[in-house]
């Protein structure tokens, strides 16, 4: 895994392979994904809820360039 | 005939004085090497009252030192001219003070009551006075009026506010070894791994603050929204639609907020309970500096630093009282009705002050707060002797009419809610009205409200739902800060003092570590707090700031001493400055990298290129070196695309658009006179069409607009 975080090229902090800014706006993005699908009566892909969430201008950037790495690997 | 010398901090408080003393004469002016002195003839002595020009001694390195050399330990106080750049005043005002004090018998500091004030009449007393501190007597006072000036020229105090000067030489110097080695760390690393010179600075006071402003904006950046949904519904009351509101504030899911909109479908209310309550709200209490800096940012758009200034000519001009305090009190001994006949002489306050003249006792609402140097803010009573500005005008108002709404009775309100049952489902009308206005038609437009008004409404009357809607919405971060929160935060924090939290906020600004007037950290300011939270952490840890700030508060208490204080800083910052400096290389490439990116981003437009789509620049001619917008496709893709620029000033890229054709505005500054914005394109654009220039003067109300903190910045 290269050193650098994939994002902005920093520092990454292991084991996350994101710099720890971008490890927090990932982590928050994981950790928020089971509330927004409840809300949605557990219908909610993940696609669908990272479509949502790049529409929103509540949105931190720092989220929504994790959200562009995430689709651009396939992980989403 | 006796001659004593009175030192004052700034020179309209020596004139201030110099007529006080005076009784009915004019006191004489007279010139000392172009710094001019007042001549009062009292009781058959020589009273000569001059002034300063702020600090005239700051504290310096010992010897003489380059200004990048660090780690400095070994501290002195020098004239201000020998100490810092650009202070040539002082020095003839140094020479001036020296000279006279050699004729005078007995000395007096008339300088403000408080730590900065008492430091700078200790410094000139003891260095430029030939150690006249020791025998110095000290007048203490709260306004500039004449009553009180003459007060505390007969009740001198018999010797200096030692304490507190002590408190404040302490503070100046565990300030400068914070920012003299910490700044000068960052700055040569930065310089020695770029080689490339850019001002880089922290503080004591500057750490902690600047981490407020980056985790904030860090929360803000990683933010992510959930989504919750509200009810909104409207009741049909005689005719007219009441907005209400569902019995749960949020519903965390949609299904639940469509299965309410379906239950209450064609249904009729009934009002199930009626309640109302009336209770009393108190009048303000009477404004410490950080209460008056807060409303006169709520309704005027001021900064602290403006508020304060502001304030500070003010006092000097006998208005108000000393605006740098603490206390929220205002004691019996300022004689309220005494200021208020006089507020009452003055058209705008006359029915005001008559009206409390007439209610009998008059007793201020006073807060918590306390300062033993200075009472609460509030008016003098004194008439304008000129026309204030406008700025002057509000400010002076605020402050008048919070005098006079401290007084007044407590607002009675009264609160109104109705139940409205819909099959299973609960919804409230709610309304609010004040009854009796008291302290509110004081304060004037300084008091806001909204009432709402019910119709009336029986238990048992069946309503009908005119509206019911499910609205999405999000969860949202916390807001950015401005001036006025942010200073609240250094205040709750306990770091800085009244004197200097505002400064340090225009400091963040100068160092491009924040932007803009909902307060942005800037890249910079996110790898300056990530390099002093890897190398020094207490640096910026709020908790260790705020036991330093305890310590130099027990010094003008007599508790601590100011070596003791002194001695501890140099203890802890001299392994984490020498560290540093060990790591000086690897320091300064992660700050480098970042200084290029914003240095090339403030040469780069918003707007892309017209004719390529590529990034836009400002670039100098390596020849000629005259400056230009050019087009960073003009070797890839053979872009032709250029357009010429003021070659004089200091040019600033704008945040907004051309209105005509929405193009990046450009801003140029010169020395003395006002910035001129103007559009390049259409500059050229005009200039092909024999049109005149489209330059557009900034407007004094949006130059005003960015001192005052405005998006501008």
């Amino acid at each position: 895994m290269a050193d650098n975080c994939p994002i902005c090229g920093t520092a990454r902090q292991p084991p996350s392979k994101f710099c720890p800014f971008h490890e927090a706006a990932h982590s928050n993005l994981e950790n928020a994904y089971p509330a927004w699908s409840k809300s949605y009566g557990g219908n909610l892909t993940k696609s669908e809820y990272f479509d949502k969430l790049e529409k929103k201008e509540e949105t931190g950037r720092a989220v929504k360039s994790v959200i562009q790495y995430l689709r651009e690997k396939g992980e989403a | 005939m006796a001659t004593t010398l009175i030192v004052t901090e700034k020179p309209d408080a020596a004139l201030h004085v110099a007529e006080a003393l005076a009784r009915d004469q004019s006191p004489k002016k007279i010139n000392v090497g172009g710094v001019p002195f007042f001549e009062v003839q009292e009781a058959g002595d020589r009273i000569l009252v001059c002034s300063a020009l702020g600090h005239l001694y700051a504290v310096s390195a010992k010897g003489t030192q380059v200004r990048s050399q660090y780690p400095v330990w070994d501290l002195t106080w020098k004239p201000k001219h020998l100490a810092e750049r650009g202070q040539g005043r002082q020095e003839k005002w140094i020479e001036a003070i020296s000279k006279v004090s050699k004729e005078a018998d007995r000395f007096i500091s008339a300088c403000d009551y408080d730590i900065e004030g008492s430091l700078i009449g200790y410094t000139i007393l003891k260095y430029a006075c030939g150690g006249a501190d020791k025998k110095a007597r000290r007048m203490r006072f709260s306004t500039l009026t004449v009553k009180e000036l003459r007060e505390s020229y007969t009740k001198a105090l018999p010797e200096l506010d030692f304490p507190l000067a002590f408190a404040g030489m302490c503070r100046h110097e565990v300030d400068w070894l914070y920012g003299v080695n910490l700044s000068r760390a960052l700055t040569q690393s930065a310089l020695k791994a770029g080689n490339r010179y850019s001002t880089l600075s922290t503080g004591r006071v500057q750490g902690p603050t600047l981490r407020f402003v980056v985790e904030r904006e860090r929360e803000i950046e990683t933010f992510v929204p959930l989504p919750y949904w509200i009810l909104r519904a409207g009741f049909d009351v005689d005719g007219k639609v009441i907005d209400a509101e569902y019995e749960l504030e949020r519903l965390d899911t949609k299904s639940h907020g469509e299965e309410v909109v379906k239950d209450c479908a064609a249904k009729k209310g009934v009002i199930e309970k009626l309640e109302s309550k009336t209770y009393q709200v108190s009048p303000p209490t009477p404004f410490d500096l950080s209460t008056l800096q807060s409303e006169a940012y709520r309704h005027f758009g001021f900064t602290p630093r403006i508020a304060l200034s502001v304030a500070e000519r003010l006092y000097l001009d006998q208005l108000i009282s000393y605006p740098r305090t603490s206390s929220q009190r205002l004691p019996p001994s300022i004689n309220y009705e005494e200021i208020l006949r006089a507020l009452g002489k003055m058209g705008a306050y006359r029915s005001e002050s008559s009206s409390l003249l007439a209610s009998g006792i008059l007793r201020p609402n006073d807060g918590k707060k306390d300062d033993p140097a200075h009472p609460a803010v509030y008016p003098t009573g004194t008439v304008p002797r000129r026309e204030l500005d406008a700025r002057g005008q509000k400010l002076f108002d605020l402050v008048v009419r919070r005098f006079l709404s401290t007084f007044g009775k407590p607002a009675t309100k009264q609160s109104e809610k109705a139940a409205i049952k819909v099959g299973i489902h609960l919804f409230f009308l709610r309304g609010s009205r004040i009854l009796e206005k008291g302290w509110i038609d004081l304060y004037g437009p300084y008091a806001k409200f909204q009432e709402v008004t019910l119709p009336p409404l029986k238990e048992g009357q069946q309503v009908t739902m005119a509206a019911l809607s499910l609205e999405e919405k999000y969860t949202q971060p916390h807001p950015r800060y401005n001036a006025s929160s942010l200073l609240k935060t250094m205040e709750e924090a306990e770091i800085g003092t009244k004197a200097t939290r505002a400064d340090i906020i225009e400091t963040l600004y100068k160092r491009g570590y924040v932007k803009g007037e909902q307060i942005t950290a800037t890249p910079l300011a996110f790898r300056v707090i990530e390099i002093l939270g890897k190398y020094c952490p207490r640096v910026i840890d709020v908790t260790f700031t705020r036991e330093l700030e305890t310590k130099m508060e027990q010094i003008e208490v007599g508790k601590q001493t100011r070596e003791t204080v002194v001695l501890e800083t140099v203890a802890y910052l001299k392994p984490v400055i020498e560290d540093l400096k060990t790591k000086e290389l690897e320091v300064g490439k992660e700050l480098t990298v970042i200084i290029r990116e914003m240095s090339l981003a403030s040469v780069t437009l918003f707007v892309l290129c017209p004719q390529c789509g590529s990034a836009l620049r400002v670039v100098r001619n390596p020849k000629t070196k005259k400056r230009f917008i050019g087009c960073a496709g003009k070797w890839a893709k053979n872009c032709t695309f250029g357009l010429p620029l003021p070659q004089f000033g200091a040019l600033k890229l704008s945040e907004k658009r051309c209105s005509e054709c929405g193009f990046q505005l450009i801003q140029v500054k010169s020395k003395g006179r006002r910035p001129l914005v103007s559009c390049p394109k259409c500059f050229v654009e005009n200039l092909k069409a024999k049109k005149p220039a489209a330059t557009v003067a900034v407007k004094a109300k949006e130059a005003a607009h960015k001192e005052e903190g405005g998006s501008t910045r």
